[in-house]
Order: C-alpha cells, then sequence, then structure tokens
C-alpha cells in the first residue's frame, strides 16, 4: 500500500468526522493498525478534532449532573430493577448493542430484601377485617416474591456483567498464551495488584516510526512486579520483537518480551520483577535476543514516576 | 484542560471499570461543557441536548468496557458517542428525509456566532476561528459531523463528484489544522 498516497486521499479525515460508510471506517482503522504512519495522522486528527470541538463548549445545566449521579447510584446501590434504565438500543451507536448480548451465568444465591410480616390483628372476629386481613397477607406475600424476583434480576445482571468483562480477559489471556508460550500470562489478581498505592504508572510514547504508539508500564517497588499494557502498539515486523528494559545506574535489566496488537489493547502483561528502575525503555530486537538493545533499536523510553 | 489533569488516561478507564465515582464526577467536570458543545450543536435545542449528554454519560458509566484504546483516546471515543446519540436523537425526532435539503441551504446560518458558546471559549482565543474557516468548508465539516451526513448524501446536497467529498473535507480539516495553529 501506497501510505502517503492513502493519507492525502482525504479518507481519514473523513474517518475521523464519522462521514463514511462502515466497511471504510474497518478498512481505515485496520490500515491504521497495519501502518505507523497511518495511525500518527489519523491520532493527529483526532486530537484536532478534540480542540476544534471544544470551540462548542459550553457548560450544561447543573440539574444534568445531579440526574445522572441519581442514576449511576440507583444502578449501582441495585435496589431497583436496573434493566428498566438501559437506553434504547441503536444502530448507530457503537456501544449500545452490548447490552443486549450478555451471556447467561451462574446463579448467585441472594438473599431476599428482608420484609417485616406483622401478624394480622386476632381481636377482630367480623368477616369484613378477616377478608381485609387475607387480602393484606396476599399482598405482602406478594411483595416478599417480587422482591425476591427483582433483587435477584438485578444481582443476576449485575453479575452477567461481572462474568462478561472476566470472560473477555480470559480470552484476551488465551489468545496471548497461544501466541507466545514463553511469555507468563497475566495473573488473576492484576487488577487488584494496579490498585495497589505501591503501583506507580509510566507512561511511554512512540517517536518517529512509533509516533502514536503509547504503552503503560505498572512497576511496584516493594514487590518488584512489573505489568505492561501495550495500549496503542502494532505488532512487530517479521524477525523482531519487542522487549521491555529496566534502567538502573546506566545499566539494563531484563524485563522481558512482551506481545501487541489489536487484541493485546487491554491486556496487562505481567513481566519479570525489577529490583530497581530509574526509567524504562522499549526496544525492537531480533527475535531470542537477550542482550541489551543498541542505541538505534530503542524505540520509546521513559523516566519512572516518583 | 490539559493542564488541570490528575488523571492519566488509564487512571480514568481503570476507574470506570472499577466503578469509582469520584472518577466518573471528574470525567464529567472536565469533558460534560464539550459533550453538552456537540449534542447542543446537533440538535440547536437545549432540553434536547441535556436529554442526551445524560444518556451519553450513563452509556459511558455502563459500557466503558467497550472503549478500545487502539481506536483513539478516550476523549474521542466520548465525542463519537455523544455525536452518535445526538443524531439518532435528531433523526428519531422531526428531522425528515426532505429536511437534509433544507439544512445544507441554510448551512451557513448555523455559524452565525453564538454569545453562549464564545463566552465559554473566549478565554482560549479560539472564538474566532470558525468564523475565519471558508463557507464551503464550513458546510461540509458541519453537514458531516454535526448533522451526520453520508458522502453520497453531501455529494448530492453540494452538487459535487463523490470523490471530490473526501478531498473536500481533507481541505477543510488542513484549513482548520492552520487556523488551530495560528491560535
Amino acid at each position: 500500500m501506497d501510505v502517503q498516497h492513502y493519507i492525502s486521499s482525504g479518507i481519514l479525515e473523513s474517518y475521523v468526522f464519522g462521514m463514511l460508510p462502515e466497511e471504510e471506517q474497518i478498512e481505515v482503522e485496520i490500515a491504521a493498525l497495519q501502518y505507523p504512519d497511518i495511525r500518527a495522522a489519523v491520532r493527529a486528527l483526532q486530537q484536532e478534532k478534540e480542540r476544534f470541538v471544544q470551540l462548542y463548549a459550553i457548560t450544561p445545566p447543573s440539574v444534568i449532573k445531579e440526574k445522572i449521579l441519581a442514576i449511576i447510584h440507583e444502578e449501582e446501590a441495585a435496589a431497583g430493577n436496573s434493566m428498566e434504565l438501559q437506553p434504547k438500543p441503536s444502530l448507530s451507536d457503537p456501544t449500545s448493542q452490548q447490552q443486549y448480548k450478555l451471556p447467561s451465568s451462574n446463579h448467585h444465591t441472594i438473599k431476599p430484601k428482608p420484609i417485616i410480616h406483622k401478624p394480622a390483628s386476632k381481636s377482630s372476629s367480623d368477616l369484613k377485617w378477616k377478608y381485609a386481613t387475607a387480602a393484606i397477607i396476599i399482598v405482602l406475600v406478594g411483595s416478599v416474591l417480587l422482591n425476591f424476583f427483582f433483587f435477584n434480576a438485578s444481582n443476576d445482571y449485575e453479575g452477567r456483567y461481572k462474568e462478561l468483562i472476566a470472560t473477555r480477559e480470559k480470552l484476551d489471556e488465551q489468545k496471548e498464551q497461544q501466541n507466545q508460550t514463553a511469555y507468563q500470562s497475566p495473573s488473576n489478581n492484576t487488577n487488584s495488584s494496579l490498585k495497589d498505592p505501591d503501583f506507580k504508572l509510566t507512561h511511554l510514547e512512540g517517536t518517529s516510526n512509533y509516533e502514536g504508539s503509547s504503552i503503560d508500564i505498572g512497576w511496584n517497588n516493594h514487590s518488584n512486579a512489573v505489568l505492561l499494557l501495550a495500549q496503542l502498539m502494532p505488532l512487530p515486523p517479521n524477525g523482531k520483537q519487542f522487549h521491555l528494559w529496566a534502567i538502573h545506574n546506566s545499566t539494563f535489566k531484563d524485563a522481558g518480551v512482551f506481545n501487541t496488537g489489536a487484541n493485546m489493547t487491554k491486556v496487562w502483561q505481567q513481566m519479570k520483577e525489577i529490583k530497581n528502575a530509574d526509567s524504562f525503555i522499549i526496544s525492537l530486537q531480533t527475535v531470542g535476543s537477550t542482550t541489551p538493545p543498541a542505541k538505534e533499536e530503542i524505540i520509546m523510553s521513559g523516566h519512572r514516576t516518583q | 484542560m490539559g493542564a488541570t489533569l490528575t488523571y492519566t488516561e488509564v487512571e480514568l478507564v481503570q476507574g470506570l471499570s472499577t466503578r469509582d465515582e469520584k472518577v466518573f464526577t471528574y470525567l464529567y467536570d472536565h469533558y460534560s461543557p464539550a459533550l453538552y458543545g456537540v449534542a447542543l450543536k446537533v440538535l440547536g435545542e437545549e432540553a434536547a441536548a441535556g436529554d442526551v449528554l445524560q444518556e451519553v454519560f450513563v452509556k459511558i458509566w455502563r459500557n466503558i468496557d467497550r472503549y478500545d484504546p487502539s481506536k483513539g483516546r478516550l476523549f474521542t471515543w466520548m465525542l463519537n458517542i455523544t455525536r452518535n446519540t445526538a443524531i439518532d436523537s435528531l433523526r428519531s425526532k422531526n428531522h425528515k428525509l426532505e429536511q437534509k435539503v433544507t439544512d445544507v441551504n441554510s448551512a451557513s446560518l448555523m455559524y452565525e456566532p453564538q454569545l453562549a458558546v464564545h463566552l465559554s471559549v473566549d478565554h482560549l482565543g479560539l472564538s474566532k476561528v470558525i468564523e475565519r474557516l471558508q463557507k464551503d468548508q464550513r458546510i461540509i465539516i458541519d453537514m458531516a459531523y454535526f448533522k451526520g451526513h453520508t458522502q453520497e448524501e453531501i455529494a448530492r446536497s453540494l452538487e459535487i463528484p463523490l470523490g471530490t467529498v473526501k478531498t473536500r473535507m481533507r481541505n477543510a480539516i488542513i484549513q482548520l489544522r492552520t487556523l488551530l495553529k495560528q491560535v
């Protein structure tokens, strides 16, 4: 593909400003993953669009914020029937289809909301009161059942949502293992590790050929664990591999090889443990190479967050 | 906006994934003016734009796992949701197919200065940028981005060949880029 011709054809501008039919959109997305120059051009255009829309920025009425927060509070509390709050499905909206594709899940044992059952009055012998009491009992029993039903339904929805996320993470993990068995797959507690305040994130941005690429490194200087997220990084050329190195006192420490590409954009990959690091660098080296990279092999670098 | 950021993009995404309301509130405070501005520009009506903004943030909260960083930054994703939701709303309302023709004819009017918008962006010194875009370039960006017209529709409305639409769009963005750089 003539990359420069493609970039100057106007297709990228049309893509970023949302006027391409779906098949052409996909074509651009694939090209952007394959060619760093195209990806960089798309990124630059997206940022221009971001600046452009700021021209129209206007503070919304404060009541909207309150309404939104009330909705998400309600959802989180799972007190009601959260299914009611779902937006209408929309063909052109990229996010809305997901809600309708949730897989079935295991049923969780949920305790129903406690409902206090008051005994009916014994003193009344009047037939009318008997009927009234019977009606109240029926309503109460119905209420308990409904509470149980809705509580279960809303919690089941939460469970399925979580399971969907877990399933996806698992699939990503499996893909990674298939690609390169030598790599360590991320442990199940990756997410909880990242919440540890000792975990510091270092963001690396690519330059020249890797302009627009970005990688995040999480390093815990107590446990020495290192995690890497190849957020936006193409596949390496044939016969080459991307390698993470920590630098401490001007010496290179091997932190391992990692996967990149579309499947890895959300997967935190567990790297080799590092005791000390002043900065992190990414190199592009020949497959199998374990020696520190030459200067021209270094494609990204960043000082670690203090 | 960048200067005041206290969360990195990854932290924002992680915060949303872990249902952190503090992160969500931060996201709202920082991005709602831009998103509301887009919705307002598409719909031209505050109440409808407010409804769209509400729907958009609930979608962001629910669907953060659908965000794919390989396609762009979080802000770009949120903008896409906003634009699509607003255009859906526009279409589902009273804007029938014939009205698109009217829209084109009145497209230049859409760029009449809006006091509120200018007040909010004057500190950035950007308010004159839109006015400095050439009329036909303003029209094509407006039709494509804010009205959601396809290339075919634009070609038909402007009576230009389909291939010219992309070239003209590119020229419009190049001019916009030059103007943004001068600010």
